[in-house]
């Protein structure tokens, strides 16, 4: 089975993002926000994975595996140097910071891919978010 | 909302509970546009044997607690840090109950710590913690 280590430190191509409002409200209706006028703090996840400049697929098919193929949510970490804006326009950057061999009960053998992403205010070039999450991916007979 | 003076270690959080419905599944998928079929397609959720009915995503699962914690932060300018774990996985059509306790209160930077859960019937799906500012 093949070792992904060397992802560790590749970087996404980034971009950037705006919170839209109408977007921002769905997102905060559907996590059950009782304010859904306000930008959700959750919603920074959304952004990270939108902005970073690659897919949650074209993620995976870095580490050669398929959205069908039973990945999982692992982990989600959030910073907040500040909140996020309505229409506010954040830098997106972020790397894959480590890539596991790990064995579990729940999934046998399985990778668990971590990936950091910053959100930074572009009109201030003040970081607003730090993210680190990881994706539990399965590697059955290895 | 929490209040520096009116909490300690150990104060229980007024608990949430949110169901799991397929429209917010299907908005969620859409913003993160995530192709897992175990979103939309029981077949694969089957074959995976993760159970009869579509997962809910698992950032939905963590927006949950962060509502939770939002709520009792009194709003989000207030959320400093979040970090959760995923133990289990949630179904479209469940009930999550979002939990928390004041671990730890710091007086002096007026913030305090929260321990996390959310189940569904009673089994843990996700855990954490969490640090808001509080209000004097």
């Amino acid at each position: 089975m093949n070792d992904y280590s060397h992802l560790e430190g590749h970087r996404f191509p980034g971009g950037t993002v705006t919170v839209l409002p109408h977007i921002s409200w769905l997102w905060a209706d559907a996590v059950n926000s009782d304010d859904p006028a306000e930008v959700h703090p959750s919603y920074a996840f959304a952004m990270a994975i939108e902005g970073m400049g690659v897919t949650i697929d074209e993620l995976l098919a870095l580490a050669d595996l398929k959205a069908d193929e039973g990945s999982l949510a692992g982990e989600l970490e959030l910073e907040f140097e500040q909140p996020l804006r309505l229409g506010g326009r954040y830098r997106v950057e972020g790397e894959i910071v480590a890539m596991e061999r790990k064995h579990g009960a729940r999934m046998g053998t399985f990778d668990r891919l971590r990936f950091e992403v910053t959100l930074t205010d572009v009109e201030t070039g003040e970081l607003a978010v730090r993210t680190e999450n990881a994706f539990l991916l399965p590697r059955p007979g290895a | 909302m929490l209040r520096l003076g009116e909490i300690g270690a150990g104060t229980e959080l007024e608990s949430i509970s949110v169901s799991v419905e397929n429209g917010k599944m299907k908005t969620i998928a859409a913003i993160m546009r995530d192709p897992n079929p175990t979103h939309f397609d029981v077949e694969t959720v089957r074959i995976l044997g993760l159970g009869d009915r579509l997962l809910n995503q698992g950032p939905a699962n963590a927006g949950y607690l962060m509502e939770l914690v939002r709520r009792h932060a009194g709003g989000a300018a207030n959320v400093r840090a979040f970090s959760v774990r995923y133990l289990g996985t949630v179904h479209e059509g469940d009930a999550v109950v979002c939990a928390g306790t004041v671990a730890a209160v710091d007086a002096e930077a007026k913030t305090a710590t929260l321990e996390l859960s959310a189940s569904v019937d009673g089994t843990p799906v996700v855990a954490g913690s969490a640090v808001i500012a509080l209000a004097d």
